[in-house]
């Protein structure tokens, strides 16, 4: 497998609060990559450095072979990277429709872009039945749907999911991480940040763990062990810095 | 609030240091007054109207620096500090040649200047204070949407209120009151006022509440009413600075009065910077510098042999030029928020 | 005067107020900039017809378009995009410099006095409608404002570039991480706020009859206003709150007694404080209005 994203020594400030420092990260061609870490431990600073929306203080990144410094967020839509925020961010007062046009910004082929939006709404019939209603108006669970839709409507070699089971309930993030695997089987790479780790250690093949702005861990599931004891020893990390 | 209660060991010396900031503003003023007195009367004139228009300024700064909201009130409270003055010090006679309608007891007045003045700040501010009531509950655009409106209105009323103001007419034959001296004190006396205000409890308490509005009213800060005093004060000072103008030009008429003026003393604020009263001071004397460097080469400047000279009207357009070029490369202002304290290493207590 | 003419009077000054609150609205909701220069993108149209006497009128209405659309672009690319990072005052008051600068252009080269313009002079009749006699300015005033509304909204509606600036004026962070180009949405938000100047300066041009640097100011001052009360961020409530301003202001020219009239703008501005003091953020507020990044 070849690197998609290479991130190196990166960090990012705002003002006098160090928010991550000198991360080192690398995600291969159809990986699915998940990051861990408690509240405040820099997750969505890095996600949202890689997308753009914050600058790098300092430190290296390249997409393929495109260095991504000082390229827009909306230039790195167009080189295959794309963002679910944490929160969703459907605009509200759009209908599901015009959001799922949104997604297909970026696209030059508008046929086959319509195409693809009438599959989703096949694929996701509540958003199908809903499709001229306002998307502010869908539960938690439809929203976050409809946000991954729109996201692989730009046809990202990179997704990347910030919280996407925050607020949801279980079984709905289910279907999420359903809806995760089969990203993975289109061979798109995954990004997935959470602050819980089950769910991420089914889909991942890569675990990274976040913490006070640094990777103070990595590895595979299997080298992490067993779920329940990695988190009560996560937990347990935490919550000593956390206070 | 612990920052406020902050008590130093060395109590004199702390004062003494926060005071640096304050004399040394008095001392550039001071020094642009005497060196204007070697100057020509005409040149005197400029250098009164800056001094003027710096009183304007620190004006809007109490309020607009402190509270962080908008304000395009200026040239109404500087309106109704001018036509106060006009009316209450101009000679019987001249009044009942010009506002031969004007009730009795405002006909027979005959102030002195320096009352005339006074009285033309405490109607700005008791104007202010009856309609910043209810107006000091809004911020952003809102805010300035309203103090435009507050504006607009006074224009408007005093423009056609012929039995009192003259409507479009002029009011001619004022004590030309303001020189030199009179203008150095009034502007020494602007930064004191401002500098003992930005100094309380209240603006420490506003300034926070700029900083973080939702935090500061969950701490238990009334903003209104912090927000209310500022800007009565505000207009009182501003006020005094319409009295001043009418007192150096002898005449009045609601036409100096409008948007130019207004978006004249918004734009020395912001280009000296809002956030300190040094901002204020040096906004107000750096545009005033420009537009006199532009006059006179609109006149023709001789240097050696040459004769420098830019056609008429060019002036505005680089004064307008050299303002955008300032907000683009120091958008904090001049001054970039911060006092006069002739330390490397302070940022003055402004940013607390 | 009649019901039918102070109809048409509220709806041809409406009108007016409308698309230029509209312009004002449609670069605030993008770029949270309330642009006063927008009075001069009115201004240069007039200038431009001034420019253009004696030409064939379609050729005069295109340069007129053409200059506001030329100022508005030039203003965003050379002040406004290399302010985008200061705050909303700063922003408003560069917008009063920008404003000044191109008023003292007009006053550079064309003198600060009014100067007669007639460009329709075909217009300048009385017709009869329902036995009242209204003036033909007005009524094409009305009809061209509704059209421009019209063409407006179905951009905004149905066209792939103006759903991206409906998302970039909601969010304009997720707009730009979905592809939306932040530079260009934002040129073009400043293009049509040109194009809908210029609709406005022909049609005040045509019903004052000349020109003069200053042209715009008040309009702009009112509309922005009608802006604010409708609403900021809004560009229904743009539409509305202009709308509103031109009512209100014909009835008060209509109904108030003689001795008041003078004082309408007064009363007109009173009514603005009193909205807002009962709705501070307008009659529609915008539902998402966040900070732009």
């Amino acid at each position: 497998m070849s690197d998609l994203l290479n991130v190196q020594n990166l960090s990012v400030r705002y003002g006098a609060i160090q928010a991550i420092e000198n991360i080192d990260l690398t995600i291969s061609e159809g990986q699915v990559v998940a990051l861990i870490g408690p509240n405040g431990a820099g997750k969505s600073s890095l996600v949202n450095a890689i997308a753009g929306n914050v600058r790098g203080t300092s430190g290296d990144m390249t997409f393929l072979t495109s260095p991504l410094l000082g390229v827009k967020p909306e230039d790195r839509v167009r080189l295959g990277i794309s963002l679910v925020p944490e929160g969703r961010h459907v605009f509200s007062g759009f209908s599901v429709l015009e959001n799922l046009w949104l997604g297909a910004t970026t696209r030059k082929d508008r046929v086959q872009a319509r195409q693809e939006i009438e599959e989703f709404l096949e694929l996701f019939p509540i958003l199908g039945k809903r499709r001229d209603g306002l998307a502010g108006m869908l539960s938690g669970g439809e929203q976050q749907q409809l946000v991954i839709a729109r996201a692989l409507l730009a046809k990202p070699k990179l997704l990347m999911l910030d919280e996407p089971s925050l607020g949801l309930a279980p079984l709905v993030v289910d279907q999420v991480y359903d809806l995760i695997r089969d990203v993975r089987k289109r061979g798109i790479s995954v990004l997935v940040v959470e602050q819980s780790t089950a769910r991420c250690f089914e889909v991942a093949d890569q675990v990274h763990v976040l913490n006070h702005g640094k990777i103070s861990m990595s590895g595979t599931p299997a080298e992490m062990g067993d779920a329940a004891r990695f988190e009560a020893a996560y937990f347990g990390v935490s919550g000593e810095i956390r206070t | 609030m612990d920052l406020l209660a902050k008590s130093s060991p060395n109590r004199i010396g702390d004062r003494r240091k926060r005071l640096i900031p304050l004399v040394s503003l008095i001392v550039i003023v001071v020094l642009v007054g005497l060196a204007a007195s070697q100057g020509a009367i005409v040149m005197q004139r400029r250098v009164i109207l800056a001094l003027i228009y710096l009183v304007a300024v620190v004006g809007l700064y109490i309020f607009v620096g402190n509270s962080g909201v908008l304000s395009f009130a200026s040239s109404a409270f500087m309106a109704i500090g001018a036509y106060t003055t006009a009316i209450v010090t101009m000679a019987p006679n001249m009044k009942s040649t010009f506002l031969p309608d004007l009730p009795a007891f405002l006909a027979i007045q005959h102030m002195p200047p320096l009352a005339g003045i006074m009285l033309g700040g405490f109607m700005a501010a008791l104007i202010a204070a009856v309609i910043g009531a209810p107006l000091m509950r809004l911020s952003g655009i809102s805010a300035g949407i309203a103090t435009l409106s507050l504006m607009v209105i006074v224009y408007i009323v005093f423009g056609n209120w012929d039995s009192v103001t003259g409507g479009q007419r002029s009011l001619m034959g004022l004590v030309g009151y303001v020189k030199l001296p009179q203008a150095t004190l009034f502007a020494i006396g602007a930064i004191v006022i401002a500098f003992i205000y930005q100094e309380s409890r209240g603006a420490l308490m506003l300034r926070a509440s700029r900083e973080d509005p939702v935090a500061a009213a969950a701490s238990g800060i009334r903003i209104t009413r912090h927000r209310w005093i500022a800007f009565v004060l505000s207009a009182f000072v501003t006020g005094i600075a319409g009295a001043l103008f009418a007192h150096l030009q002898g005449t009045v008429r609601i036409e100096s009065f409008y948007l130019s003026l207004t978006f004249l003393l918004l734009a020395m604020l912001i280009v000296g910077g809002s956030q300190s009263l040094a901002g204020a001071v040096m906004g107000a004397l750096a545009l005033s510098l420009l537009g006199e460097i532009l006059r006179q080469l609109e006149r023709g400047v001789p240097i050696l042999q040459f004769d420098l000279k830019i056609p008429g009207g060019l002036g505005d357009i680089v004064m307008a030029l050299c303002l955008l070029l300032i907000l683009m490369f120091r958008p904090l202002g001049l001054a970039g928020g911060r006092e006069l304290t002739f330390s490397r290493n302070r940022t003055s207590g402004d940013n607390g | 005067m009649n019901s039918v003419q102070i109809i048409t009077d509220a709806l041809s000054l409406g009108g007016i107020y409308a698309l230029t609150a509209l312009g004002i609205g449609l670069v605030f909701s993008v770029l949270r900039l309330a642009n006063f220069a927008h009075a001069e993108l009115v201004t240069v149209a007039g200038y431009a017809l001034l420019i253009g006497v004696g030409l064939p009128l379609p050729l005069v209405l295109f340069m007129a378009a053409a200059a506001s659309v030329l100022v508005a672009m030039a203003t965003e690319r050379l002040a406004f995009r290399p302010l985008r990072h200061v705050d909303q005052t700063t922003m408003l008051v560069s917008s009063f410099a920008v404003s000044i600068l191109i008023q003292n252009i007009f006053v550079f080269f064309s003198g600060s006095r009014a100067k007669g313009v007639d460009i329709l002079p075909a217009l300048a009749r009385q017709v009869s409608v329902l036995g009242a006699d209204v003036s033909m300015v007005k009524l094409t005033t009305i009809a061209v404002c509704g059209a421009t509304l019209v063409g407006l909204i179905s951009f905004l509606r149905f066209t792939r570039l103006g759903l991206e600036m409906r998302a970039a004026s909601q969010d304009f962070s997720m707009a730009r991480n979905l592809g939306v180009r932040a530079d260009r949405v934002i040129l073009i938000a400043f293009a049509l706020s040109g194009i809908l100047a210029a609709v406005v300066g022909v049609l005040f041009v045509a019903e004052v009859g000349f020109v003069q640097p200053r042209l715009g100011l008040q309009l702009v001052i009112i509309s922005f206003v009608g802006t604010v009360i409708g609403g900021l961020g809004n560009l229904t409530g743009a539409m509305v709150g202009g709308f509103l301003i031109g009512f209100i202001a014909t009835l008060l020219q209509t109904f108030l007694p003689l001795e008041l009239r003078e004082f309408r703008e007064a009363f007109l501005f009173g009514i603005v404080i009193l909205i807002l003091l009962v709705r501070p953020h307008g009659l529609f507020p915008a539902r998402h209005l966040k900070e732009r990044v």
